[in-house]
């Protein structure tokens, strides 16, 4: 199993007093599976509706660029869920 | 932090005040006869509430490398066609701000006025749209609220298609 961090930001961070969550997965996994993995965590709120809509319409990135579907997920990977963004 | 390629773009996204003189200096040259300074501040009213402060955060390492991207995208676009380079400072605060302080200054520097607001326009819409930056509107009834905004995309779709629409800016 792969243990990797996916960093929290605007509306996620209402999620969890904590800005980052753990996960865990098996090796070989991909970023479509680490979004399943997030639903089900949403999921588990009272408020699961609310962030499984807004994981829809969020992107997957590391430090330097927004990640697809199907790039591996390595271990100790610092990931971050980025909602729809609206600097300014 | 400056882009080694181009030395004359220069972003930034902290918690440290924008400091305009200083931003003014910076994108100013002996060759250059414009200069834009745009302010985005935090605007008193949205939707009809009454708006205290906004709380700003950001996925900095992202955020400023897509803000360095733009201003490459920006110098590409209307300074080399026409032969000469532009000077791009972009400040973005972080952390919570009063109604009426700066949250965003775009300065471009040019050799003439045109080039100026285009770069400087292009730019701010680019950055609402492309960089990793959020805000949470705070009321005078003490309620608050992540406003909406543009979906970003994986790299392999279309850069500016939208899951949603935005909400409006505060600035």
């Amino acid at each position: 199993m792969n243990r990797f961090q996916v960093r929290l930001f605007g509306a996620f961070r209402d999620f969890s007093n904590e800005s980052t969550l753990a996960l865990e997965l098996p090796e070989g996994a991909t970023v479509a599976h680490a979004r399943v993995a997030l639903s089900e965590i949403f999921g588990q709120s009272p408020s699961g509706l609310h962030f499984k809509a807004l994981l829809n319409d969020s992107v997957l990135a590391d430090e330097r660029t927004t990640l697809l579907e199907s790039d591996p997920i390595s271990a100790g990977a610092e990931l971050a869920i980025l909602p729809p963004v609206c600097g300014g | 932090m400056a882009t080694p390629d181009f030395p004359r773009i220069e972003v930034r996204v902290s918690h440290e005040s924008i400091d305009v003189p200083d931003v003014l200096k910076k994108a100013t040259d002996r060759g250059w006869g414009a200069e834009i300074l745009f302010l985005g501040h935090v605007r008193d009213i949205n939707h009809g509430k009454t708006v205290v402060g906004v709380s700003y955060d950001a996925f900095v390492p992202h955020a400023e490398k897509t803000l360095r991207e733009i201003c490459v995208e920006a110098a590409e676009k209307f300074g080399e066609s026409l032969g000469y380079e532009l000077g791009m400072i972009v400040h973005h605060r972080l952390g919570r701000l009063a109604v009426g302080e700066a949250s965003v200054a775009i300065t471009v520097g040019s050799r003439h006025r045109e080039t100026a607001y285009e770069a400087s326009r292009y730019i701010i819409e680019e950055l609402k749209e492309r960089a990793a930056i959020w805000k949470k509107e705070h009321y005078s009834d003490g309620d608050s609220e992540w406003l909406k905004g543009h979906a970003l995309c994986s790299h392999t779709r279309h850069r500016h298609s939208r899951g949603s629409e935005a909400q409006g800016p505060a600035v």
